[in-house]
């Protein structure tokens, strides 16, 4: 099964959301996958082993994985883009 | 300083034992955030938090006070408007003792701030007190009123007197205002102090240090305005024949007039004082010792154990005991003021250490006083108290006015509710500044400014402030895992192979700060959702800067004690550094931190900004949704919740621009708004 990361700087309550809601997404389009929600500082531990990142930060460094803009489940603009995105990933 | 609010709330502050902010608020017709923004000017005027704001409230020091009152408003301003019963028995007390002139009612009247009738009225139960002590308050047309007893027992009551005003709120400042003594004279003597501590090797009390020239000015006072010839006798100890009398004789050097009992005197008041550390030779040091010995032997007899470290503790005993022989010489009942509080809890110990004490009472030739029982009661107890060595964690001093027994008790009872806390000792306050000792936690019987965690405790721990501490101290550990990773680390290092310390190092510091969170379990959470009332609403009219943001809309929350001030702090680093992505919708914000720093209860708050604030970026914010989250994540189902509702263009506007707090609550509590 595939594996979802979502980060945010605290790891309790954005990221949580956002998780919540693409789990949703995937239940709704019979896509399995493992989504978590962690915070920013223990993200180099999961990220090797996880086959997307969506970000809830302002992102400086870039990961070998496909990472998409989280801050578009919470807000709402651009997130048809996004989801396509990741359900194409996850196919 | 020239701002009026600000002088009335240094003014209140030095006034009160402490406050709370929503007190201050009340009392000054401050929101919050001004009254943070006027305790924070009030510091940066003074270089210094000479405000102390943190968990216990807010408070000043008394030396704070004491730097506030010269600085504002000595000379310019009086402080105090009315004084309380207990404090004008005390006024009326030093006024008669010192004033040679002509004291009359309305004299008395003017020191106390009331009228002639009530100063009658303080007579008839002033009379009464000074009737058991063999004194009387005169009247003579010649002279006024004036206290009648002799000489030695009115300088005693002199003394006890200040003493007891040093004990209440800014008495100090008190004494200062009502012109009994100058600054000048009063730095003089504490810098004549200072120095006979080293020349002789004793180290007075910080308490000592701040009574003892208020103590000695006022008595030369009394020696120059009654020049009477008195004496006193001393039994069995020739105090003029010791090493110290010289040396302390010679720092009245240039006080003329001074008579040979005057000097005795003021000799016994530097030598009858509670001493941290004394090398005190007291003739015929040997009979104190066996004393020690014998009261030692007595308790192991009572308590049927045997004490560990004798040596130390016979030290220890006779250290207390030289100056509570002088105190028994010169008849002064020590101040103790947790004395009932101490029997009452530990009444077994009390009894015990009462039966042994025979030995030193055999000494000074009557019994020891309840007090002073109370304070050996204090040295065993600690000592009985002191268990193995268990592994540590972190590192915490004690600190109190004086650092002698009442630290040393509080001291033990610390560490035995803090076995991971590696208590470096209990000192008194100036005497820890002077020892530069860096430590993780400090905890105090007086109010004290640090930049680490620091908790301001009874002297005695009942049940009740046991477990209100323990909850406080574990909120701080838990507040700082990072710590928690190193020193627990530190303490294992011996056990770890040289090879493995650098991952075990990081698994640890993993494992501490970068606890991952549970995947999300809709089954648990879907159904509890958070019910908003019509508290968790504000509507803000006013503009607010975006510094002051956080503790703003934070406000709410600390004060249905959802949040700890540390939750606060640390929210505040967190959004002004990632605000951007903080985020529950568009330009909806959502300022928060995990739970570990300080959320007490999950709990929401809504601020609607009818003058938007600006971000550093220009954005407008519109909404803040302040949030304490929950440690099993139950906010998130109600997140969402806000996130679809905010989603909704419609939703959005309405809850935006409508102005009844019910119409929105309804909003937000509507069923289904999460789908």
């Amino acid at each position: 099964m595939k594996k979802v990361i979502v980060a945010c700087g605290s790891g309790v309550a954005t990221s949580q959301t956002v998780a919540s809601k693409v789990k949703r997404v995937l239940e709704e389009k019979k896509v399995r996958a493992d989504v978590q929600a962690v915070d920013i500082k223990s993200l180099e531990n999961y990220i090797k082993s996880s086959d997307v990142y969506i970000s809830i930060t302002k992102n400086t460094k870039e990961y070998d994985i496909p990472t998409l803009n989280g801050i578009a489940f919470l807000t709402g603009m651009g997130i048809e883009q996004e989801t396509q995105k990741l359900l194409d990933l996850l196919k | 300083m020239k701002d009026a609010a600000k002088r009335e709330l240094l003014k209140y502050l030095i006034l009160k034992e402490g406050s709370a902010l929503n007190e201050i608020m009340l009392e000054f017709g401050l929101t919050k955030n001004e009254a943070i923004q006027l305790i924070n000017e009030i510091n940066s005027y003074f270089g210094s938090d000479v405000i102390i704001s943190n968990s216990q409230g807010i408070y000043m020091t008394e030396h704070s006070k004491m730097q506030c009152y010269k600085s504002v408003f000595y000379g310019q301003e009086k402080l105090f408007y009315s004084h309380d019963v207990k404090d004008r028995y005390n006024l009326i007390l030093i006024e008669l003792v010192l004033n040679k002139g002509f004291s009359s009612l309305q004299d008395l009247a003017n020191v106390c701030l009331v009228s002639k009738n009530t100063i009658l009225n303080d007579f008839k139960v002033i009379k009464e007190m000074l009737a058991e002590k063999g004194m009387s308050i005169n009247y003579s047309r010649k002279n006024g009123y004036s206290v009648l007893g002799p000489e030695f027992m009115v300088r005693n009551l002199l003394v006890e007197t200040i003493k007891d005003i040093f004990h209440s709120t800014a008495g100090r400042i008190m004494l200062n205002e009502k012109g009994f003594v100058t600054e000048s004279e009063i730095f003089l003597l504490r810098k004549r102090l200072e120095k006979v501590e080293t020349r002789i090797g004793i180290k007075l009390t910080d308490e000592q240090l701040e009574e003892l020239p208020y103590i000695l000015q006022m008595v030369i006072k009394r020696s120059y305005n009654f020049k009477d010839n008195w004496s006193f006798k001393i039994e069995k100890y020739d105090i003029k024949n010791t090493v110290e009398y010289p040396e302390i004789k010679n720092m009245f050097w240039d006080y003329e007039c001074l008579s040979e009992p005057d000097l005795l005197y003021l000799s016994l008041q530097v030598l009858a004082s509670n001493m941290v550390e004394s090398a005190l030779q007291i003739s015929n040091g040997d009979e104190i010792s066996l004393a020690a010995e014998r009261f030692i032997n007595n308790i192991e007899i009572y308590l049927a154990i045997e004490i560990a470290q004798k040596s130390l503790l016979k030290e220890k005993l006779i250290l207390h005991m030289g100056p509570a022989i002088y105190r028994n010489l010169i008849g002064f009942k020590i101040n103790n003021p947790l004395t009932e509080e101490f029997i009452e809890e530990y009444q077994e110990i009390y009894n015990i250490v009462l039966k042994s004490v025979r030995p030193f009472e055999e000494i000074i030739h009557h019994h020891l006083s309840k007090e002073e029982v109370v304070y050996l009661s204090m040295i065993v107890l600690s000592w009985v108290y002191q268990t193995e060595e268990t592994d540590k964690i972190f590192t915490g001093a004690v600190l109190c006015r004086s650092g002698t027994s009442i630290s040393k008790l509080l001291l033990t009872t610390l560490s035995s509710m803090f076995p991971e806390i590696d208590f470096i000792g209990a000192y008194a306050v100036r005497q820890f500044k002077e020892m530069q000792k860096n430590v993780d936690f400090i905890f105090t019987t007086v109010p004290y400014e640090s930049k680490q965690p620091t908790f301001l405790v009874p002297s005695i721990l009942d049940k009740d402030s046991r477990i209100r501490l323990k909850s406080q101290v574990n909120m701080e550990m838990q507040g700082d895992n990072r710590m928690v990773a190193r020193k627990l680390l530190e303490s294992i290092k011996d056990y770890i192979h040289v090879d493995h310390y650098h991952i075990v190092g990081k698994k640890m510091e993993a494992f501490f700060q970068n606890i991952i969170s549970d995947p999300v379990n809709e089954d648990e959470k879907q159904d509890e959702f958070f019910y908003f009332s019509i508290e968790n609403i504000s509507f803000v009219e006013k503009s607010i800067e975006w510094e002051y943001l956080v503790d703003f809309t934070m406000g709410e929350l600390f004060k249905r004690n959802s949040i700890s001030q540390h939750y606060i702090e640390e929210t505040k680093e967190a959004f002004y550094k990632d605000y951007e992505t903080m985020l529950i919708a568009q330009d909806i914000y959502l300022p928060h931190a995990r739970p570990e720093y300080g959320v007490i209860k999950m709990d929401f708050q809504i601020h609607i900004f009818n003058s938007p604030v600006r971000t550093p970026s220009g954005n407008q914010v519109k909404v803040v949704v302040a949030l304490a989250p929950d440690v099993n994540q139950k906010h998130v189902s109600t997140l969402i919740r806000l996130n679809n509702l905010f989603l909704d263009n419609e939703l959005r506007l309405q809850i935006i621009n409508e102005n009844n707090k019910h119409a929105i609550t309804q909003i937000l509590n509507m069923e289904g708004a999460e789908e």
